[in-house]
């Protein structure tokens, strides 16, 4: 049988010879159990297409029957890797399960005559074990059998990848040159390292498509950090805060410390669900940190984030390194420059900005320097100048110059001289000179005063002219009865003689026409501030018009008023042009006085009375007849017009108030009492239901018989005054409780103070610095009313309360404002810092400093306390006050975290808090 | 034998200075303090989570009632004195009658409050 067969298979196999190895995997395989059933059987049309295939170069297979039986050429089996040999006679859709339905589609279109074409088709196969990302060109034709029905599908597949792959790379190239391209536009002109983190933040997390783009910097203990700023994409959250990177697990602390990138592309599968907890309760579910070291030290990360696990290719990563790398870079390198220039711009601004000239001098008078104003002013060209003398350069100076010059040089004190130079060229300029001696000659400072000098000249001269005049004007003048005012052309006051001082009881020059009024006090007969440009001086001056008998009221800054009468006149010089005006007053005051007296008497009595609020009523309690007038209506709620009765009365009445006022009211009217009505009551109104407050007062008439005929009184609605009185109360408990507040916290912070091991001297020496603190922060809250506390005058005053402040204190921050109680708490904390400070840190050698910064952005508050440059610093062996105050007190005052690190470099105290409103 | 010794006081005290001050008071009486709480959410979290004998609560916790700690306390059926500053502090406190003790803090006056409390 097996001979049989053998001989059978070679002579049937024949087709398959020189078809590779391919073909002879198919001569040698049993064909028979399959669906193509055995090969001596093959039909010819299948015998035919598979010899064809087995001798192309190109890759191709064959797709036999309904189920797609494999049988492909040696060109295939390279494409088809780990699967082949098994390949081989495989069902296409079992072969390739990950394609499945693509070859589904292959074998009914095919299978039914028509043909497909691919190009570039992307597909992801299994070929090796792991998914694979190819690209393709596909063509697919159908294999006619002996009854011309289509039987098989033949593929001729040529993998593309490396070309598609290579084109890709090719644009993703082009698009990173022009992201990079973009960011350095962008940044370009960036010098504040967290607005280009920001900038490079947000078009990296655009670009790449992700969550979350964030940037921090590193805590000097390479451990905590702080997310200054990010980018989120809508629907993605903020994650800026600070963090401890040992609560991101042990591999993100290991990699980032050793500067290497943190990269998960499934947060969960890879560091699992503990390790992973840091970034996966933030929401991230892949991520890619890159750190930045900086002097061996951790200082910074960046980080894109995404939501969901994302497989980040080598070009996601490369991008995000650079990104990273270049923003860093491009910070270095924006803060030495921006020092730089600085630096250089201070020195030169000194030189040549500052508008006076200098020269410097070696010890042999020699003209070492000149700076821009210097150059200017002598107006030779430098280099006849520089390396001469002072008396080569100068020889006109006068002897007085070189003089003090030589005084300077010899002596080391400043001098100085105000002296006219001629220059070389002719010129004369009045100098001003100051000479300060330097290290290794003299300073020399000097400017020109001519036009100053000239100017004062001119203006002696003028003044004593003018003073003249106005001696002679004055004489005259100041002897009318009648008040006299003359303006200039301008309107501009600018004499006043005796009587007119005596009417106003003031008397102001330079005066301008609109401050007529307000300076000199001047009303309208009515009593309201006089129109300025309405009076007759400002009239006659202004419009040139001629005003005669016009009158107005002067309050004297005594209080006393004067009704004045008067006359203005334009005053022109020969030519008519207007050069002035000229006022003349006198005092009505005595005749008017009486009737004016009458008038403001009887407006006062009615001003009064509508002032008061008074309200007569009128009852006459036999006939149950009450008379009230529409303000006392008002104060039970009831308008004018309605009727009312003693009902109204009795029911408008508080409830609260109703038994005490009835009472009172019938002791008022029985007539064995006859008391005094006198009583403060609460109303609801009848028609709008508002409490109001009254004070009535009345009495009983009584006939011959003892019995009440009529009751008077007075309402008054006190609901103002009670109002008043309420909220004074309530302020004077306010500010009791502040008090006893304040008497608490001294006691506890005495009961602190004076405990411990120290001597009293001290003890007493940190209650008092405490007491100081407390008191700078009070004063601040008192001066702002309790409402707000601003931070930096807060931090400054608590500072200088301590030590004063110099350049070796820096305050950083834009203002802020905290609220009373908890910047009260922050005043404490920054007191015990700068004691600290003072007694062992920074401050207590000649060169350390202290920089305060803080931040109020995004909603959150964060404040740092930095020392430098200070002695090595210990940590403390025992927490105190000050520890206690600042770790745990104002931690839980903010809300938030804070803190202190005794590195040995300075201490460094941080706040990180959500930013506490104000609202008093 | 001292019956305040090792109990466990939550400390209710908004002003921080103030509640080092009795957090030291109840060491001194050989009390563990359980904060100091200086917030109403952190205290209340406290009052319905921690191992606590006793509590001193401040009525006023900046401007809010300490009224939610007391009823969390109320429930786990631990004692508790209520301290008040204001003259006018109306204790509004819905619930079995609760001792008071006036502010400022005296040692003497809070080993009182607690003994009767824990005694």
């Amino acid at each position: 049988m097996n001979e049989l067969s053998g001989v059978r298979a070679a002579g049937s196999t024949a087709f398959l010879d020189g078809g590779g190895s391919c073909g002879r995997l198919i001569a040698e395989r049993e064909w028979a159990a399959t669906a193509l059933g055995p090969i001596g059987h093959w039909p010819q049309s299948l015998k035919t297409a598979t010899a064809i295939l087995l001798r192309s170069p190109v890759p191709m297979v064959m797709l036999w029957g309904e189920d797609g039986v494999m049988l492909y050429n040696d060109a295939y089996s390279a494409f088809a890797g780990g699967r082949h040999p098994q390949l081989l006679g495989s069902k296409v859709r079992e072969g390739w399960p990950e394609v499945a339905d693509f070859n589904d589609n292959v074998m009914r279109v095919g299978l039914s005559g028509g043909t497909l074409a691919y190009r570039d088709q992307e597909l992801t196969l299994h070929r090796h074990g792991t998914p694979e990302q190819v690209w393709m060109n596909l063509d697919y034709s159908p294999v006619l059998d002996e009854s011309g029905q289509p039987a098989g599908v033949l593929a001729i597949v040529v993998e593309t990848t490396e070309r598609v792959t290579a084109e890709k790379g090719l644009r993703e190239r082009e698009e990173r040159l022009s992201f990079f391209d973009d960011l350095g536009l962008a940044t370009r002109a960036l010098a504040d390292p967290f607005e280009i983190m920001a900038v490079t933040a947000r078009m990296l997390g655009q670009h790449m498509h992700a969550s979350v783009c964030a940037y921090a910097d590193m805590e000097p203990d390479e451990n905590g950090f702080t997310i200054r700023g990010d980018w989120a994409a809508p629907g993605s959250t903020s994650i800026v805060g600070a963090y401890l990177l040992t609560d991101f697990g042990e591999t993100a602390f290991r990699e980032l410390s050793a500067g290497r990138p943190l990269i998960t592309r499934d947060t969960l599968l890879e560091l699992g669900p503990d390790e992973g907890a840091g970034l996966l309760s933030l929401g991230l579910k892949a991520t890619v940190c890159a750190p930045f070291i900086k002097a061996g030290r951790l200082a910074a990360l960046m980080a894109v984030h995404q939501a969901e696990p994302r497989n980040w290719t080598e070009s996601d990563l490369s991008m995000i390194s650079e990104a990273t790398e270049r923003s860093w870079a491009y910070i270095e390198r924006t803060r030495s420059e921006v020092i730089l220039r600085e630096s250089e711009a201070r020195l030169r601004g000194v030189l040549d900005g500052m508008g006076e000239s200098l020269a410097v001098l070696d010890r042999d008078y020699r003209i070492v320097d000149l700076n821009a104003e210097a150059l200017r002013m002598d107006s030779r060209p430098r280099q006849e100048i520089i390396g001469r003398t002072h008396s080569e350069a100068h020889p006109n100076a006068s002897p007085e110059l070189e003089a003090r010059y030589r005084k300077a040089m010899s002596e080391r004190v400043p001098v100085s001289l105000e002296h006219l130079y001629e220059w070389p060229d002719g010129r004369e300029t009045w100098i001003r000179m100051r000479a300060f001696p330097i290290e290794d000659g003299l300073a020399i400072f000097y400017s020109d005063i001519t036009e100053r000098k000239q100017a004062d000249e001119a203006l002696q001269l003028a003044s004593e002219r003018a003073h003249a005049e106005a001696a002679e004007r004055e004489a005259i003048l100041s002897q009318l009865g009648e008040g006299v005012i003359v303006a200039d052309s301008e309107g501009h006051i600018i004499f006043v003689n005796e009587a007119a001082e005596r009417l106003h009881g003031v008397k102001l020059l330079g005066i301008e026409p609109d401050r007529y009024s307000e300076t000199y006090h001047l009303l309208t007969e009515a009593g309201k501030p006089h129109p300025p440009l309405e009076l007759p001086l400002a009239r006659a001056v202004l419009r040139g018009e001629t005003v005669v008998e016009a009158r107005w009221r002067i309050r004297r800054p005594d209080g006393t008023e004067v009704l004045a009468i008067g006359n203005a006149k334009p005053v022109t010089d020969a030519d008519g042009k207007r050069i002035g005006a000229v006022l003349t007053i006198r005092d009505e005051t005595e005749r008017h006085a009486a009737e004016a007296a009458l008038a403001e008497s009887e407006e006062r009595l009615r001003l009064a009375t509508e002032a008061a609020e008074i309200g007569f009523w009128d009852l006459d309690p036999a006939n149950d007849h009450l008379f009230w007038p529409p303000r006392v209506k008002a104060m039970f709620g009831i308008s004018p017009n309605v009727s009312i009765s003693m009902t109204d009365f009795y029911a408008g009445l508080h409830p609260d108030d109703r038994e005490h006022v009835s009472a009172e009211f019938a002791r008022a009217i029985d007539p064995q009492a006859r008391a005094l009505y006198d009583v403060e009551y609460r109303t609801i109104g009848k028609e709008d239901g508002v409490v109001r407050w009254v004070a009535a007062k009345g009495q009983g008439l009584f006939d011959q018989k003892g019995e009440c005929v009529r009751v008077l009184g007075t309402a008054i609605d006190i609901t103002e005054r009670k109002r008043a009185e309420q909220h004074q109360r309530l302020l004077i408990d306010e500010l009791s409780h502040r008090a006893k507040n304040l008497l608490a916290i001294v006691q506890g912070v005495a009961q602190q103070s004076f405990k411990g091991e120290r001597s009293r001297d001290q003890m007493v020496a940190a209650f008092e610095g405490r007491l100081g603190a407390l008191s700078a922060a009070h004063n601040i809250l008192t001066r702002e009313r309790w409402e707000s506390v601003p931070v930096r005058q807060l931090i400054g005053d608590t500072l200088a309360a301590v030590r004063p402040i110099d350049e070796r204190i820096r305050l950083q921050g834009a203002d802020t404002l905290l609220p009373p109680k908890t910047g009260v708490s922050l005043a404490m904390a920054i007191h015990e810092l700068a004691t600290n400070a003072l007694k062992y840190g920074s401050l207590n050698n000649d060169v350390g400093t202290v920089v305060v910064s803080w931040s109020a952005e995004g909603g959150r508050m964060h404040l740092e306390w930095r020392e430098q440059d200070g002695p090595i610093v210990h940590p403390p062996t025992s927490r105190g006050f000050g520890t206690r105050m600042i770790e745990r007190g104002l931690a839980s005052e903010f809300g938030g975290t804070v803190v202190i690190d005794f590195a040995p470099t300075g201490v460094v105290c941080t706040v990180d808090a959500p930013l506490p409103g104000v609202d008093g | 034998m001292n019956v305040l010794a090792g109990k466990k006081i939550l400390l209710v005290e908004d002003e921080a200075i103030i509640a080092f001050a009795v957090e030291d008071m109840l060491a001194d009486l050989g009390c563990e303090v359980v904060g100091p709480a200086m917030r109403l959410d952190e205290a209340t979290i406290l009052a319905a989570t921690a191992e606590i004998d006793a509590a001193i609560l401040d009525v006023n916790l900046n401007n809010l009632r300490s009224y939610a700690v007391a009823k969390a306390l109320e429930q786990r059926g631990v004692p508790f004195v209520f301290a008040t500053g204001y003259d006018h502090e109306g204790l509004e406190w819905i619930g079995p009658a609760a001792d008071v003790i006036a502010k400022p803090y005296r040692k003497e006056q809070v080993e009182a409050a607690l003994r009767r409390m824990l005694g």
